[in-house]
């Protein structure tokens, strides 16, 4: 059974209709790619998905769990997770306490063991930190631990958001675009975390991304939006030469640009 | 702990213990009780706009409730006050939680509105409410509280009592924020969509957050009640309300000291400088301007900018 | 006949109030067009403004259309003071967090309230007889001059205003700075005078509907900014904060419901009507009340 389960997913917006009949399946461990041109409706998908926004119809299914009416926080819980295309990071605390947040349903200590500081609840928060601090280490980021997340510079703010997102340890991790604005060094430091995240910690990838080189490299699988539809489907190399895809998306100076790759 | 820390804490207790052998004059008390009173109350509205992002312009009016079912549950009952004070506290908390159910979609202006909206029915309601309030009138006469057979009359013994009091609160406060609900809260201040996507159920915070600051509120409204032995609908008043957001705002919102160094500003300084209540709120509304202009974080950011600038050397010209 | 009589007299009654909140509203809606920002302020503006008015017609050098000029001009540049010291070096300096504006402008409101009271004290003044008043009977209906000259200077402003959007440049330059105000920006408007002029206008509109309404129910007092600010507020959100054409017809339709309500209901409720109006609004109006941002980037 696929770990993510798409079926005829629609979502219009008044008489604007963002997704139409989308069909994606994600195997557990898979590295999926999800590109189109602007406004094809990826981060809808996302925002269906993480009950950002209402499905219209169709279905989406998660571990068999049906995700129509959920709640954000309820998806969280079940083991989706994600990343933003325009950063939402808790901008006025510090960075060590971001991925705190992200333990948050991971963990049960509530004003009870707030106030009196239960054996318990003091247990829970020195874990928390430790796991926190490893994420962190993992991303690079323990030299700013205590900085506000605001001021951080935009690369690392993109590596606080997974780390963030990390935390609430899914088993399907929704990334929106993690390289956008990212130089090519940095777009290859984030290609290795991915890799490890899948490799290492076993999590299942679905991705939206615009950088090609990114996503032909690390990617199992790539779907192709436009206009709210799959217009293509299939392994990487395979999408490379798709008629359909060049003209929609990659453009015709593409072929000659990634012939190397 | 660190033990500069400790006994930096030891000896500011040791003071605030020695205050009334201190200041005998019955007025100076009154002014403190007063003071560590909008403490109480400037923690609490702390808790729920500059932790939890939750704009809340009606604390004043938890304060009323607290109030008056202390005095209605005193002068009726013969209660206790050991007993009726942790009910008003958790009467007026119960209130909240069911007047914010219907605000949990709204955010910023609208729920600033919509709260003083209610601090509005929850007055008119006191004005009407005859039988148990006996409206504009007021309740006379509140007991002062026993205990055994020590009754709370002078303004030491009262001022003992909101010491306490305010202490409680701004130590379980501290605590409820510096834990993982604190996180909850401050997360979903800075973005709630967010954190409703890294899995924490804003709505459910948001309520505790409403009914845990109103639980002080009322908890402040009933010392209120005994202190002053009457309690009126216009004892806590709309403008009450304003003055008690301004206080953390002014002092540094998200800070321990920041909602107690407003009250400080905002209550003692015109009394002592003779600044009468009309005038009191013309001070507030400009300095919460100023404040707002110059330094959002309030007057304790701005010390802790000027700390930080102190601190830093100086960059090279050409550098940085 | 009776009853429709009363119909057609509450209808025009309703219209009348009601013009007069959308002038108001006017105000609340443009400067959230442009700063996504709403004026908590801009009650008290409107009532300073019958303030302003009634001590120029207390000087007795002058006339009501002469005062409305005066108090109109003066109110206006309270408006551009408030937005130059209390708003802008927030808008510029960018530190702060998500509602330190809208905290600066709670404290303008404490400020100018607490400031009228002091001036004028909590009671009523009664604005004397300033207009004269001459009642109209059409076919059983009474109307009169004063409620003539509200709706005829209401719809006059708000068509001027109109004009002024879309036919002027600095109309078109005000458009095109609350569409996206960086690329006005680079298009080389100067978005601090586009702003300084929203808040004038504003400003200026509520003066005048403050004085109407001061004439015409002969009361000015320091809490009626409150009253008429949240009616207002009320149009501007049931119009859709932004949108002028819908503050017009909004504010209109509160002052009917309003009336009618008042009428044929209960006429100790009022104030209430608006109330619920906005209370149902902002329930169930989730996408116009969330969207306070104006579009984020779609992928």
């Amino acid at each position: 059974m696929p770990l993510l389960r798409i079926e005829s997913l629609t979502k219009r917006f008044g008489g604007l209709t963002a997704v139409n009949g989308l069909d994606l399946e994600v195997e557990e461990g898979q590295i999926f790619a999800l590109i189109g041109p602007n406004g094809a409706g990826k981060t809808t998908v996302f925002n269906m998905l993480t009950g950002l926004t209402g499905i219209t119809s169709g279905s989406a299914q998660f571990a068999g769990r049906d995700l129509g009416r959920l709640p954000s926080h309820r998806i969280a819980e079940l083991g989706i997770g994600r990343t933003f295309q325009n950063i939402r990071l808790f901008g006025r605390m510090t960075v060590l306490d971001n991925v705190r947040v992200g333990f948050h349903c991971r963990t049960r200590t509530g004003m009870f063991g707030a106030l009196f500081g239960t054996p318990r609840a003091r247990r829970e928060a020195a874990d928390t930190l430790e796991r926190a601090m490893e994420l962190l280490d993992f991303l690079d980021l323990v030299p700013v631990k205590d900085e506000l997340s605001l001021n951080l510079p935009y690369g690392q703010q993109r590596g606080l958001e997974i780390a963030r997102a990390l935390a609430t340890n899914p088993r399907l991790l929704l990334l929106d675009e993690p390289a956008a604005g990212l130089n090519i060094t940095e777009t290859e430091v984030l290609m290795g975390h991915i890799a490890r995240l899948r490799s290492g910690m076993g999590k299942t990838i679905l991705l939206i991304e615009h950088d090609m080189k990114l996503v032909m490299g690390i990617s199992d699988r790539v779907a192709v939006l436009d206009y709210g539809m799959k217009i293509a489907e299939g392994e990487p190399a395979a999408i490379k030469a798709d008629a359909k895809v060049i003209e929609a998306y990659l453009g015709t100076g593409f072929r000659g640009a990634y012939a190397g790759s | 702990m660190t033990a500069r820390r400790l006994l930096s804490a030891l000896a500011a207790l040791a003071a605030l213990l020695l205050v009334p052998v201190l200041i005998t004059d019955d007025y100076g008390l009154h002014l403190i009780i007063m003071t560590a009173m909008f403490m109480m109350l400037a923690a609490s509205q702390d808790l729920i706009y500059g932790y939890a992002g939750q704009l809340h312009l009606g604390q004043a009016a938890f304060a009323a409730i607290g109030a008056y079912i202390t005095a209605v549950l005193m002068l009726r009952f013969n209660l206790s006050y050991w007993l009726v004070m942790p009910l008003s506290g958790l009467g007026t908390a119960l209130v909240a939680l069911l007047l914010s159910v219907p605000t949990l979609r709204l955010r910023g202006l609208y729920l600033g509105l919509a709260t003083l909206g209610f601090s509005e029915i929850v007055r008119l309601t006191l004005i009407m409410w005859n039988d148990v309030t006996r409206g504009p009138m007021g309740l006379p006469g509140i007991p002062a509280p026993t205990f055994g057979s020590f009754v709370f009359e002078s303004k030491a013994s009262f001022y003992y009592m909101i010491l306490a009091f305010t202490v409680l609160t701004v130590v379980a406060i501290q605590r409820i924020v510096h834990s993982r609900m604190g996180k909850a809260l401050m997360a979903i201040r800075d973005d709630e969509i967010a954190a409703r996507a890294m899995g924490v159920d804003s709505s459910h915070y948001k309520l505790t957050a409403f009914s845990t600051s109103a639980f002080f509120a009322g908890i402040a409204g009933s010392f209120y009640s005994v202190y002053i032995s009457f309690i009126s609908p216009d004892s806590f008043k709309m403008m009450d309300s304003f003055l008690i957001f301004a206080m953390p705002a002014l002092g540094g919102m998200g800070t321990v000291a920041g909602p107690l160094i407003g009250a400080l500003v905002l209550y003692v300084l015109p009394e002592i400088t003779r600044v009468f209540a009309e005038y009191r709120m013309l001070w507030v509304g400009g300095l919460l301007v100023v404040t707002m202009v110059l330094q959002p974080k309030g007057i304790l950011g701005g010390m802790r900018a000027l700390a930080g600038r102190l601190r830093r050397p100086r960059p090279e010209p050409g550098t940085d | 006949m009776h009853g429709l009589q009363q119909l057609a007299q509450q209808l025009i009654n309703g219209l009348v109030i009601g013009s007069v909140y959308s002038l108001i509203a006017l105000g609340y809606t443009m400067v959230f067009g442009i700063l996504g920002f709403i004026n908590f302020a801009h009650g008290d503006v409107y009532m300073i403004g019958s303030f302003i008015g009634l001590m120029l017609l207390g000087t007795g050098a002058f006339n009501f259309a002469t005062a409305l000029v005066g108090a109109a001009i003066l109110t206006g540049i309270v408006g551009i003071a408030i937005e130059k010291v209390a708003y802008r070096p927030i808008r510029q300096s960018g530190k702060g967090f998500e509602d330190t504006m809208l905290v600066s402008a709670i404290g303008v409101s404490i400020f100018l309230e607490t400031l009228a009271l002091i001036i004028w004290g909590t009671e009523t003044h009664p604005m004397g007889a300033v207009l004269h008043k001459v009642s109209y009977q059409v076919g059983g209906i009474y109307i009169s001059s004063v409620q003539l000259l509200i709706l005829g200077l209401a719809v006059g402003l708000m068509v001027v205003l109109h004009l002024f959007v879309t036919r002027t440049v600095t109309g078109a330059a005000m458009r095109a700075t609350a569409q996206n105000m960086m690329a006005a920006r680079l298009m080389g408007i100067s978005v601090d005078r586009i702003v300084s002029v929203t808040f004038a206008i504003g400003s200026v509109l509520a003066a005048i509907g403050g004085l109407l309404v001061g004439a015409y129910f002969d009361a000015v007092y320091p809490l009626m900014g409150w009253t008429a600010g949240v009616k207002a507020f009320t149009a501007a959100v049931v119009g859709g904060v932004g949108s002028i054409p819908g503050a017009m017809i909004a504010g209109v339709l509160i002052g009917l419901i309003e009336t009618l309500g008042s009428a044929y209901i209960s006429s100790g409720f009022r104030d209430g009507f608006a109330f619920i109006i906005l209370i149902l609004a902002l329930l169930f109006f989730p996408s116009g009340i969330f969207q306070v941002r104006r579009g984020e980037g779609k992928s």
